[in-house]
This record gives C-alpha cells, structure tokens and sequence, in this order.
C-alpha cells in the first residue's frame, strides 16, 4: 500500500477536519482537503524538478508543516525521503547527502548557512529549495507549490521500495542508513492505529524530530487516523503545554528528557489536561525517578503513561508498557518493579534473547535483545555487511542488553557495544548508571571505561549533581559497592554541569572518552 | 440500509474488513452474508 493512500482515505472521510496546525512558528492550519490539494501541487513541483520514481529527496529542516506535505508529495511520485538529523555535523550531512544520493534538499531557513557551506562537497544533489523564502542559490517553496497543478498523479509502488531513509544517530561512526520500505510503514501504522473516523476526533502533539523514527510514524499514523497533528518546530515545555492546553492534544510522544522538563515546568500546574489521554515516552532511559514521578502526577489526571521500546530499524516501536502498569494504585510492588521494564512485545513481535554465539537463551537469562517482526528493516542502504551483521537467520540484532521475566516484561540492562571489561569481567554500563541515578545527590549518570594499569579498564562515572550536592570519589564508590557487586563500582567520578547528548536525548559516549577519559578525578 | 462513511465493516468468516470512503445506500455481503459494523478497539499505538 503506498502511504499517500493514508492522506486520501481521511481526506475522503474527514475533509473538513485540521490535519496540520503549527504550534508556534508560523501558527499555520491546514484541514484535510487543503492539505490534500497542497500535497497535490507539491508533488506535481517535485516532479517538475526531474525527480522520478525510486530516486530520493531530502530534508534538512525542523518540524513544520511544510515538512510533513513534502513527505506526503514525495510518497505520492513513489520518491524516498530523507530526513536529514539537523544536528549532524558538517561531514555527517556531507555523508549522509552523498551516499544517500538525494536529487533535491529541502532547507529551512536556519540551516541555509550550514547547507551552503557544505555545497562544494555534494556530489549528486543540486537542486536547492528553501522552506523559508526566496534565498540566493535556492528555489522558493511557496512559488513552486503555488506555480503547480493539483493534478492527481497516482503510481504503483513496490512494497519493498523505501518510503523513508533514515539515517541512525551514528554515535560510534558515521551513520548508516536504515531503509524502511512502504510495506514496513504499512504494517506497522495500520497494525497499532485505527483508520479515520467521524466521530472520533484526536490529536497528536509531536515534539519528537521527523528525522528520528518515532517522529516519521507519528506523521503517518496520526494522518492515516484522522487526527489533527499538532506540530511543534521543535520541543520546549512551553510549546507542548500550549499544545494540551491551548490546542487540545490527545496524544503525545516524548523522550525523558522531555517529560522531566515538562514535570519541572512551572505552567503544567496551571495547564488543563482535561483532553489529554495518553504521554508515550521512549527512545532513551527513562530514569526511574522521573518515571515514578510521572506516575504521580499524570494517571490521576486521566492521563495514561506508556513506555514504548524500539529501534529505527524495527519501524519503531516493539515492546510496550502500558497505561495500566503505569497505575500504581494496584499490585504496587509488582507494578512498581516492572516501571524498570519495557514491557511486553507488540503482537506482531518475537523477542528472542541470544547469547553471543547467537543462541537463544533461557527466559529470565541475560543476553542480546533479538526481535522478528515482518516490520524489521529491509537493510542498511549500501551498507551488505552491516545489514548482515545486523540480522541473522531473521532475527534484528538490536545491540542492547536484557532479560524478560516470568511475566514476560522485557527489562534493558545495557548496551552490548557499552560494556566495561573490568579484569575479564564484563559490566553493563546501564546497570551501574541505574544505581547512581538512584544516588540522593545525582541527578544524571553516565559511565565509561578508562585505562587502568591492573585491570585492562576500570570504570569512570560521569556525573551532574542535584543542586547543592557534593560528590566524592570515595562516597560514590561506597555507595555503588553498598547496591552492586563492588567490581562494578566507579573507581574515579568527573562531576559535569550536562553531559552531551544527541538530538534525541541519548548520551554520547565518545564525546564522554574524548572529554574524560583518563584515569583521574575530574572536578570532583 | 446505508453504509456509513469512515466506519469499517467486517465479515468474521473470511476476515474480510471494508472501510468506507464513499457513503451510500447499499448492503455489504459476502456470499450473501450481511458484513456486521467493526466497534473502534484500542489498539497499542505509541504515537
């Protein structure tokens, strides 16, 4: 099924309703019938700049609207898009562009200097089109919407072409491609959300990039629901509150990070959650403090809370927990247990825990996070021997490290490629980054590993304490000795105002190495 | 009776589900069978 058949059944069914409101930003609104028209234009432009079915085109821009209808036009020629991370450096994105081999970019007007400044170094793309108004060197994109014709343009699409290419965060070399073809978008929007309908009217606030895959399914499947997509160019608290309160969201998907600034915010307090029925949280560690306090304030509200477990190159989501294990008010020490947990596999998923010889383990026993799915990527794009380390026999290798219990919750202990060697003994970075962050005085951890003349490698905490706290090499040690196993206790600590993260929150640990990485205690 | 525009309609025995697109006043049938109205179920979406 090709995705734009998404737009045209709920504009068909709900022409009349919002599809596309800009939070913020240029505050534009679009119903379903002017999007469709839009889409339609768009399209047809594309297509006059020469770009043909199974070619590619992409997008380095924030949320917008804008974005959304060259997704769409792009599905309507059968065009692959590439989101574009608007946080890559210089060379990613030269990378990325190059390898991706994009006929057209899309830029919104912040990064037309960086665009510029990488330009000598494309290879293929050479055709420029600024979101923002006319620039030098650029085609403007509201001329070439409006000097279009909304003719239908309909193209048979192969299941297993890409709809998107998206590029994963790269946090230990460049990044890799993942190719997720329309069946694989089909699937898995049509197998978790309902079709339009007119007497259901809800709303997504999405906050997540559209670059990152939990911000490409929310563009399909809140348009494929009939739902109004609230757009945010990108999140701040005062923006998503504006979102629920103003604007009415229904649904929203954040990262941590995210939810722990909303929590902290003063407005929430005031802001009317009255239409909100559900906050999604993943793409990162949800630390157990901010979840237990999330517990606090949102189920009593109506709100439901679920943690969603994924991977770009599974199409999002593959283990959840949901609304009613968030609900503490039953089975409190069970329930309060499994908030470490990522719940349970989606029903069109197979999660297999494997050991290193790619064995399938006992339940209960710690080892590689494997998944089936029909969803799974069909590959990194150019990249065979990647793809082929990745998945095996069918299983979707996912690189992170876990268990599932006797009630078949899935709990991440850490990452297979984030591992400690201590002396011959493995430890899993997670595991000692969970027990700090339950630390009085840490309010966020991450661990490396640093050279240590004894044992190979020792472990190095890095850490942003809670204001007006001090930390000590020898209490933290202490303390992690007094939760687990005292090999695993970091033997020096950096204290940090922030540790670097990627766009969606995650730590980047070779920045840490870079940063900290020698055997001494840095700040402390 | 009419079909209704945005509901779905499904008929257990083959699995077959229909969404309607374009209302209009007919009957929906497989080999003669009545396709029953599909009440909207909660499904576990992320987004």
């Amino acid at each position: 099924m090709n995705t734009i058949e998404f737009l045209q059944i709920s504009a068909a069914v709900v022409p009349d309703r919002e599809a596309l409101v800009e939070v913020g930003g240029a505050g534009r609104r679009l119903n379903y019938a002017e999007m469709q028209e839009q889409v339609t234009r768009l399209a047809n432009a594309i297509r006059g700049l020469g770009v043909e079915q199974g070619q590619k085109v992409a997008v380095m821009a924030q949320n917008s609207v804008d974005f959304v209808l060259t997704y769409y036009a792009c599905a309507m020629l059968g065009v692959t898009l590439v989101p574009l991370n608007y946080r890559s450096k210089d060379e990613e994105l030269t990378h990325m562009l190059n390898v991706s081999q994009a006929e057209v970019l899309f830029v919104s007007e912040r990064y037309l200097e960086l665009v510029n400044r990488i330009r000598p170094g494309l290879t293929h793309t050479k055709t420029f089109v600024s979101y923002d108004g006319p620039a030098e060197g650029y085609r403007d994109f509201a001329g070439l919407v409006a000097g279009a014709v909304a003719e239908d343009i309909w193209v048979e699409v192969d299941d297993e072409q890409p709809t998107v290419l998206i590029f994963t965060s790269g946090t230990t070399a460049l990044p890799k491609g993942v190719m997720i073809t329309f069946l694989d978008m089909t699937a898995y929007v049509t197998n978790t959300m309902n079709p339009a309908d007119p007497d259901v009217h809800d709303k997504t606030v999405v906050s997540v990039p559209f670059f990152h895959i939990a911000g490409a399914t929310a563009m399909l499947s809140s348009i494929w629901g009939g739902r109004t997509l609230l757009v945010l160019p990108q999140f701040t608290p005062e923006g998503w509150l504006s979102a629920v309160g103003d604007e009415g969201a229904t649904h929203s998907m954040v990262v941590p990070t995210m939810l722990k600034r909303i929590m902290e915010h003063d407005a929430l307090e005031q802001t009317s959650l009255d239409t909100l029925q559900l906050i999604t949280y993943g793409a990162a560690p949800m630390p157990y403090e901010v979840v237990r306090k999330a517990c606090d304030i949102f189920p009593q509200q109506g709100v439901g809370l679920m943690n969603a477990y994924g991977q770009t190159e599974s199409t999002s989501t593959l283990t959840y927990l949901g609304p009613e294990d968030h609900d503490l008010s039953v089975d409190m020490d069970v329930r309060e247990a499994r908030l470490r947990s990522v719940g349970r596999p989606m029903d069109d998923v197979e999660i297999g825990i494997m050991d290193d010889r790619n064995v399938l383990l006992e339940p209960g026993d710690e080892g590689e996070i494997c998944v089936r799915s029909d969803r799974v990527m069909k590959g990194y794009y150019e990249q065979e021997d990647a793809t082929s380390t990745a998945i095996i026999d069918g299983w979707l290798h996912t690189g992170d490290v876990g268990r599932v219990d006797e009630g078949g919750y899935l709990f991440i202990t850490g990452r297979k490629k984030d591992l400690i060697i201590r002396g011959g003994e493995n430890i899993s970075s997670g595991e000692v980054e969970n027990c700090l962050e339950d630390h009085e005085g840490i309010d966020e951890a991450a661990v490396i590993g640093v050279p240590d003349v004894d044992w190979g490698e020792v472990v190095k905490a890095v850490l942003v304490p809670k204001p007006g706290a001090t930390l000590t090499p020898e209490d933290v040690n202490a303390y992690c000795k007094s939760r687990i196993a005292s090999f695993k206790a970091p033997q020096y600590i950096a204290v940090v105002d922030e540790l670097p993260r990627n766009a969606m929150g995650k730590v980047l640990k070779n920045d840490l190495r870079k940063l900290y990485g020698s055997p001494t205690n840095d700040n402390a | 009776m009419a079909v209704q525009l945005g509901k779905r309609y499904k008929d257990e025995e083959t699995g077959i589900e229909v969404l309607v697109i374009k209302p209009g006043e007919c009957d929906l049938k497989v080999d003669d069978r009545d396709m029953e109205l599909m009440q909207p179920k909660v499904l576990p979406s992320a987004d």
